[in-house]
C-alpha cells in the first residue's frame, strides 16, 4: 500500500503541515535485554548480541551485556557461542541447514532463554539486480529480481548496503501475491536523515543481502517496521512479539541469506 | 359588521361576531348568476343576507362557470345546488359561513351525530414551507385548549412532525362556546406576536389553539374547533431576516421538555450554514463537532466520536440508506453537500427503536426535497469546490425534484506544475444528490433519492486509487387513516474501492466492495390522545467483496487472487409506544428484535488463542453459518416539573454486526468493513442516561445537561503488529474485549436575538480492556478526552453583514509514546509498555467568518462569506513521531507535525 501513503503525504502537503522537534517528558522505566540471534546457512553465520533498553533521552550508543551463556542447539549437539566482544557471541563452525530446526538456549542472570526456528528450504536468491530512477524523486533505488518457488510460503527480508555502509529501512517481502512467480521488488526507502551517503549514486557499490525467514520472524520484522516510528497515522505502536520466550526484546532467526552487488553506472 | 374575506395564502384574519344569527333555511333571498364564479355567487350571496363567507380562494376559484336562477329560495339551498358536484362542503358558525373541503367521509351537510361522552377526533396534516412547498420536519405542533366549558379543561398536547412533515394528535372534540353546528374552524395567523394574540376572538373562543413553530420560520398560531377528524395542511412562512421583530414564543422552538426523546442534537442547515468552517467548506459533520458529546477525530477532520464510541460506531444515514465511509479526501470532507441537505439529527442515545445496527449514535440526513413552487438555482463557489443546485416542481404545489453537484478543483493547481509526476496527477472528488418526489392524490406520495459520489487519487499511470459511496432510496408514503402513517423503502447503498498500481514491476488492480439491499416498513399509529406508536421491519442483504486483486497483462508480477465473498442478512423487527401517562409524565417504551444471519457460501474457521487456524468449516450457498438474535430494549421517561423544566431518564441497548478494521485514526478509504463470523461477535452498548432540561429568561436560553453510562462488550482491536493487507482470515489479526464511557455534558443555547449561539462542555472518560493488550488491563481508548469546550457565536450586525466565531477547546487523545529505545540490526527502535498512557498536547482554535450579503432582490440574492480557521495560528499536533535526529545519528527526538494554522477562505454563494 505504498501507493496510499505516498498520495496521503501529497495530500497532506497540499494542506500546508508543518513539522518541528519538541521534546515530550517520557517516563524512565526498568531495562530490559534485548537478544538479537541468528543462525544462517554460511558459515561463522551464528551470532548472538545481547543489549539492554535504554531511555529515551539518552544516547544511541548500546552497550553489549557480556557474561552470558550462550547455546544453539541442533539434533541432539549443543554448540557453545562464546563472547568475542562486548555482548557479541559467535561461533565460527556452525553453519545452518536449510529444512532444519534450531533452539538457542542463554542464560543470563540466572534466567534462562529460550527460542526455537527453522532455516526455510529451499533458499531462494535474486535473479538480477537493478537500479532505476524513482517515482516523484529524483532518487534512485535498487530492484531486487526472484523466482519465488510455487507451493509453500515464503518470506524475505533484504539488506541494503551502499559502500559498505547498511540501509536502515526494513525491506520486506512474501509471497501471498506472487506465489511462484518471477517477482520485481523497488527497495523503496525514505532518506529522512538527509544523509547523502544513504542515496544511491553513481560509482556505489551496493550489496543486497536477501535473507529467507521463517513465518514468526517475518511477522517479528514486519510489526518492528510498523511501529518504527511511533504512532504514525494513528494506530497504536506496540513491541513486536518476538519467539524468545523468558521476558526479552528480540528474536531467534534461522535463516537462509544469498547476496548479490553491483557498481551503480551512469 | 366586516367586510368579507377571501383569505388568499395565509392573510390574519380573525373570527367574527357570533351574533344572534338566524339559520340558513331561514333566510331567504332571490339570486341569478349567469356564468359568474363562484367567488361572485359568494358574494352575491353576502351582499343579499346577513352571512359571511371564510374560505381559501384556493378552494374556491376553480370553480367558474356557474349559471342559476332562484326566487326566495333559502341560502341553505342555494348553497347545496352551488356546492354540489364540488368537494367543498359549508358550516355556520354564527352568521359566518365557513367553506372548506371535505376530509373524510361525513357527508358536507349533516354534522356527526352527537354524543354524551365527549368523543375524540384527530387533528392532522403536513407542514410545509411557504416558500418552497418543502415538507418541514421536526416542527413542534402545540395545542392547547381553551379554559371554556366545552372544552375538556386547560390541558396542552405537543407533538412533532415525522421525517415528512406529518403531524397526527387525538383531542376530545370540542366546539365553541354556544354553537351547535357542525365542524367549524376559524384560522388566527400570525406572526404570533403578542398584540395579536390579544386580538383573538371576543366571544365564543375556539376550544384549541394550535401553535406550530420550526427553526427558521415564523410561528404561527391557529384556533380551531374539533366536531369530526380535521386535516389542516399548514404552510409557514420563513422567518423574516427583520432584527427587530424577533419574538419570543412560549412554545420550544428547539429540543422539546415533554418529550423522552434524549440524546438528541437537532441541527438545522440554516443554522449550520452560519458557523465558520475550514477552507469556507460547509460541513454539517464538522458542525456537529461542536455540540457535547460528539468530538472531532482530529483537525479539520470529518470524523466523529459519540460519547466514547469509535468512529465505525456511528450509524450515518443519508435518506435512510448507509453511508459507510462519509468522507472524502482522507477525512477533510464530509461526504454531505450542504446545498442538498435539510437537516441532521443526531442520537447520542435513547435512540428511537426503528434505528439500529451502531452502538454509539444515528446520524440521520434528511436531503430537501426540491420546491415545488418555482424553479430555482442557488450555487457557491468556494477555494475548494464549487456547488451549484438546480430545483423546481415536477407537478405545481405538490411534487418537486432537486439535482445538486459539487466538485473539488484542486487538481487544477496541479496541472501548473511544470513536474510531469504531478501535472499529470489527479486529486479531486465529486457529489452528486438527487432528490424527486411525487405525489398520487392526498394519500400516497413517492420519493426518489440517491446520492454519488467518488474520490480520485491518482498518479499519472503509475498509481491511483479512487472510492466512493453511492445510495438509492425508493420511499412510498401511504396514509391508511389521519392516524395510520405508513413509509416503505427500498435501499441500496454500495461503497466501494478500486486501487490500480503499475509499480515495482508488477501491475495489477484491487477492488474492494460492501453493498446493501435494504427493505423496511415503518408504520406510525396515532392511537389516541394518549399514545403514538411505531412498528416496523427492517431486512438487509448484505455482500462484502473483502478483496480482489486482478493482474494486468501476462507478465504482471503478482497472481490474480479474491478473497471470497462474506454475505449476510440483516433482519430487525421492532414496536415502540410513546405514552403520555398524565400531563408531567411521559415513557416511551419498545423492543428492537435484531437477527444478523452469516452466510454461506464460504469457509469460515476456528482459531486458537494464538489466531491459528485449527478448524476449518465449509458452507454452502446459502447455508447458515450462525445466526446472533438480541432482543434491544429501549426505555426512555420525561417527567417536566413545572413549564420550563424537565428531568429524562433512558436505558438502550445497541447492536452492531458490521465492524470497521482499521489501523488508522486517519480516515482511509481502504479500511476494511467485515460482517460477524463464526468468531466476530456482535458488539453491545448498554447506555444508561439522565438529563435535566431548563429553559431560561424566558425561554431564550436552553440549558440541557446529560450525563451517561455506557458499558460495551466485544470490542474489536487489531493484535499488535497485525498484517491488514492479506489474504489470511482476518479473525486471526484481531483481539475481542470490552468497553466503558461514562462522562456528562452541558449546553446552554441561545436560540434568539441578534446573538445566537452556544457554550458545549463536556467532562468525560472511555476506556478498553482488550484480552492480549496492555496485559489485559483497562487503558485509555485513543479518543479518551477529559474535557471538551466549544464556544459558538452567531452576530447579526446589520441587515447586511453577519458575524460568527467558535472557539474550541479539548484535551490531547491518548496516546502510546515511547518509554526508552534499544537496538535491532544496529538499528535504534522505540521500546513500549502501557497503551496510551501518554497525551497529545491540549488542541485550541479559534475561527470566525464575515458573511456579507450583497444583493438581496426576490429574484436573486447573493453573499461573500470570509473567513479565518484556526485564526490565532496555534500549532496543534496532528501527529508527534519519534526518530533518529536527521543531523545527529546518535540522537533520537519528537517530531510535531500539524497541520492549519490561519486557513483563510473566501466564498461566494447565490441564489435565484
Amino acid at each position: 500500500m505504498r501507493q496510499i501513503r505516498i498520495l496521503t503525504l501529497i495530500t497532506i502537503g497540499l494542506l500546508c503541515a508543518c513539522q518541528r522537534v519538541i521534546t515530550v517528558h517520557l517516563n524512565t522505566g526498568a531495562t530490559k535485554y534485548v537478544i538479537e540471534g541468528v543462525v544462517t546457512d554460511q558459515p561463522g553465520g551464528a551470532s548472538v548480541s545481547i543489549t539492554q533498553t535504554k531511555d529515551f533521552s539518552s544516547n544511541n550508543t548500546f552497550t553489549g551485556v557480556s557474561g552470558a551463556t550462550v547455546t544453539i542447539e541442533h539434533n541432539d549437539s549443543a554448540y557453545p557461542l562464546t563472547e568475542s566482544g562486548p555482548g557479541v557471541y559467535t561461533n565460527s563452525t556452525l553453519a545452518g541447514i536449510p529444512g532444519n530446526t534450531y533452539n538457542l538456549k542463554v542464560v543470563l542472570d540466572g534466567v534462562l532463554y529460550t527460542a526455537s526456528s527453522t532455516m526455510p528450504n529451499p533458499v531462494v536468491g535474486m535473479d538480477s539486480i537493478y537500479v532505476s530512477n524513482g517515482v516523484l524523486t529524483t532518487k534512485r533505488y535498487l530492484t531486487v529480481v526472484y523466482t519465488d518457488p510455487a507451493g509453500p510460503p515464503n518470506y524475505y527480508r533484504w539488506v541494503q548496503y551502499v559502500n559498505g555502509r547498511q540501509e536502515q529501512t526494513v525491506f520486506l517481502g512474501n509471497d501471498e501475491f506472487t506465489d511462484g512467480l518471477t517477482v520485481k521488488d523497488q527497495l523503496d526507502f525514505n532518506n529522512d536523515t538527509k544523509d547523502p551517503h544513504r542515496d544511491i549514486n553513481t560509482g556505489d557499490s551496493v550489496r543486497i543481502d536477501m535473507i529467507n525467514l521463517d513465518s514468526t520472524v517475518y511477522h517479528y520484522w514486519f510489526a518492528l517496521q510498523q511501529n518504527a516510528n511511533g504512532s504514525t497515522g494513528g494506530a497504536s505502536p506496540a513491541n513486536p512479539t518476538g519467539n524468545i520466550s523468558g521476558g526479552c526484546l528480540g528474536y531467534f532467526s534461522a535463516q537462509g541469506v544469498r547476496t548479490r552487488s553491483l557498481l551503480v553506472g551512469k | 359588521m366586516r367586510v368579507s374575506t377571501f383569505i388568499i395564502g395565509l392573510l390574519i384574519l380573525t373570527a367574527a361576531h357570533p351574533a344572534h344569527a338566524q339559520s340558513l333555511d331561514d333566510v331567504k333571498i332571490t339570486l341569478q348568476l349567469n356564468h359568474a364564479s363562484m367567488k361572485e355567487a359568494l358574494h352575491q350571496i353576502e351582499r343579499l343576507s346577513p352571512f359571511k363567507f371564510l374560505a381559501s380562494a384556493e378552494d374556491v376559484e376553480h370553480h367558474n362557470d356557474i349559471t342559476l336562477a332562484v326566487k326566495n329560495e333559502s341560502v341553505a339551498n342555494i348553497l347545496r345546488t352551488l356546492l354540489k358536484g364540488t368537494n367543498l362542503q359549508y358550516k355556520q358558525v354564527g352568521v359566518n359561513i365557513i367553506l372548506k373541503r371535505s376530509t373524510n367521509a361525513t357527508t358536507p351537510d349533516t354534522p356527526p351525530a352527537k354524543t354524551r361522552t365527549p368523543a375524540k377526533f384527530t387533528v392532522s396534516g403536513t407542514i410545509r414551507s411557504a416558500r418552497t412547498g418543502e415538507t418541514i420536519l421536526g416542527a413542534t405542533v402545540h395545542v392547547e385548549s381553551a379554559p371554556a366549558p366545552t372544552a375538556p379543561g386547560a390541558s396542552s398536547v405537543t407533538t412533532a412532525t415525522n421525517e415528512y412533515g406529518f403531524y397526527s394528535l387525538i383531542l376530545p372534540a370540542g366546539s365553541p362556546t354556544g354553537s351547535t353546528a357542525g365542524p367549524t374552524t376559524s384560522r388566527t395567523s400570525s406572526a404570533a406576536s403578542p398584540a395579536s394574540r390579544k386580538a383573538g376572538p371576543t366571544t365564543g373562543p375556539d376550544p384549541y389553539r394550535m401553535t406550530i413553530t420550526a427553526i427558521g420560520f415564523k410561528t404561527q398560531t391557529l384556533d380551531f374547533t374539533l366536531t369530526s377528524d380535521l386535516v389542516e395542511n399548514i404552510q409557514l412562512d420563513e422567518e423574516a431576516k427583520d432584527l427587530q421583530q424577533v419574538t419570543v414564543v412560549a412554545a420550544t422552538n428547539g429540543r422539546s421538555l415533554q418529550s423522552p426523546q434524549m440524546g438528541l442534537e437537532k441541527l438545522n442547515i440554516r443554522e449550520a450554514n452560519k458557523i465558520p468552517v475550514i477552507f469556507g467548506e460547509r460541513d454539517i459533520l464538522k458542525t456537529i463537532q461542536l455540540l457535547p458529546g460528539i468530538k472531532s477525530a482530529g483537525d479539520g477532520n470529518s470524523g466523529f466520536y459519540v460519547r466514547g464510541g469509535a468512529a465505525d460506531q456511528n450509524l450515518i444515514l443519508l435518506d435512510e440508506a448507509v453511508v459507510y465511509n462519509p468522507s472524502h479526501l482522507l477525512g477533510f470532507f464530509s461526504t454531505f453537500n450542504s446545498d442538498a441537505i435539510k437537516n441532521i439529527d443526531v442520537y447520542k442515545g435513547g435512540m428511537p427503536a426503528q434505528y439500529g445496527g451502531r452502538l454509539s449514535s444515528v446520524v440521520d440526513v434528511k436531503m430537501n426535497e426540491g420546491n415545488n413552487k418555482d424553479y430555482g438555482v442557488n450555487g457557491g463557489i468556494g477555494i475548494i469546490s464549487s456547488r451549484l443546485t438546480v430545483e423546481g416542481p415536477i407537478q405545481q404545489d405538490k411534487s418537486s425534484f432537486l439535482i445538486s453537484g459539487r466538485r473539488t478543483y484542486a487538481d487544477l493547481f496541479l496541472k501548473l506544475s511544470s513536474d510531469s509526476t504531478i501535472n499529470k496527477s489527479q486529486l479531486y472528488f465529486y457529489d452528486l444528490n438527487a432528490k424527486a418526489n411525487y405525489s398520487f392524490g392526498d394519500k400516497d406520495r413517492l420519493y426518489l433519492s440517491g446520492y454519488f459520489g467518488r474520490d480520485v487519487l491518482a498518479q499519472s499511470n503509475i498509481a491511483g486509487i479512487n472510492w466512493g459511496n453511492t445510495t438509492a432510496t425508493l420511499r412510498w408514503n401511504h396514509l391508511f387513516s389521519t392516524r395510520l402513517f405508513s413509509n416503505t423503502s427500498l435501499i441500496y447503498s454500495n461503497y466501494d474501492y478500486k486501487i490500480h498500481d503499475n509499480q515495482d514491476g508488477s501491475d495489477f488492480n484491487i477492488f474492494s466492495q460492501i453493498r446493501d439491499w435494504n427493505l423496511k416498513e415503518d408504520l406510525q399509529w396515532y392511537a389516541g390522545s394518549k399514545n403514538t406508536l411505531s412498528t416496523g421491519l427492517d431486512a438487509i442483504f448484505h455482500t462484502i467483496r473483502p478483496g480482489e486483486i486482478t493482474a494486468i497483462g501476462a507478465d504482471a508480477g503478482i497472481n490474480s487472487i479474491a478473497l471470497p465473498r462474506r454475505y449476510s442478512l440483516e433482519n430487525a423487527v421492532y414496536a415502540t409506544d410513546t405514552w403520555k401517562a398524565t400531563d408531567r409524565l411521559s415513557i416511551t417504551y419498545g423492543l428492537r428484535l435484531s437477527a444478523f444471519s452469516v452466510l454461506g457460501k464460504g469457509d469460515y474457521y476456528n482459531f486458537n488463542a494464538n489466531g491459528q487456524v485449527i478448524d476449518t468449516l465449509h458452507y454452502r450457498s446459502g447455508q447458515i453459518v450462525k445466526t446472533y438474535v438480541n432482543p434491544e430494549p429501549r426505555i426512555a421517561a420525561s417527567y417536566q416539573l413545572n413549564p420550563t423544566t424537565s428531568i429524562k431518564a433512558s436505558y438502550v441497548r445497541n447492536t452492531q454486526n458490521l465492524h470497521l478494521i482499521s489501523n488508522n485514526t486517519a480516515n482511509n478509504p481502504t479500511d476494511k468493513w467485515v460482517a460477524n463470523t463464526n468468531v466476530i461477535k456482535p458488539e453491545l452498548a448498554d447506555q444508561w442516561a439522565i438529563g435535566y432540561y431548563k429553559n431560561l429568561a424566558g425561554n431564550k436560553y436552553e440549558l440541557t445537561v446529560e450525563t451517561y453510562y455506557k458499558a460495551m462488550q466485544n470490542q474489536i482491536d487489531y493484535r499488535n503488529g497485525a498484517n491488514v493487507f492479506t489474504n489470511h482470515p482476518i479473525e486471526s489479526e484481531l483481539l475481542f474485549g470490552k468497553g466503558r464511557a461514562y462522562g456528562i455534558e452541558f449546553l446552554l443555547k441561545k436560540r434568539v436575538g441578534r446573538l445566537t449561539g452556544w457554550i458545549s462542555y463536556t467532562l468525560s472518560k472511555t476506556q478498553l480492556r482488550i484480552n492480549g493488550i496492555n496485559n489485559n488491563q483497562w487503558y485509555n481508548a485513543r479518543q479518551d478526552r477529559t474535557h471538551d469546550i466549544a464556544i459558538v457565536g452567531v452576530y447579526e450586525i446589520n441587515k447586511k453583514w453577519n458575524f460568527s466565531a467558535d472557539w474550541v477547546f479539548y484535551t490531547g487523545d491518548a496516546v502510546t509514546f515511547p518509554n526508552g529505545k534499544y537496538t535491532v540490526n544496529g538499528d535504534v527502535y522505540f521500546y513500549y509498555t502501557n497503551r496510551n498512557a501518554y497525551r497529545m498536547p491540549d488542541y485550541h482554535r479559534l475561527d470566525f467568518s464575515f458573511t456579507d450579503q450583497l444583493k438581496k432582490t426576490k429574484k436573486f440574492s447573493s453573499e461573500l462569506v470570509f473567513g479565518v480557521y484556526n485564526a490565532y495560528g496555534r500549532e496543534n499536533a496532528y501527529q508527534i513521531s519519534f526518530r533518529e535526529s536527521p543531523t545527529n545519528p546518535n540522537v533520537t527526538q519528537a517530531l510535531e507535525t500539524s497541520l492549519f494554522r490561519w486557513v483563510p477562505s473566501i466564498s461566494y454563494n447565490f441564489k435565484f
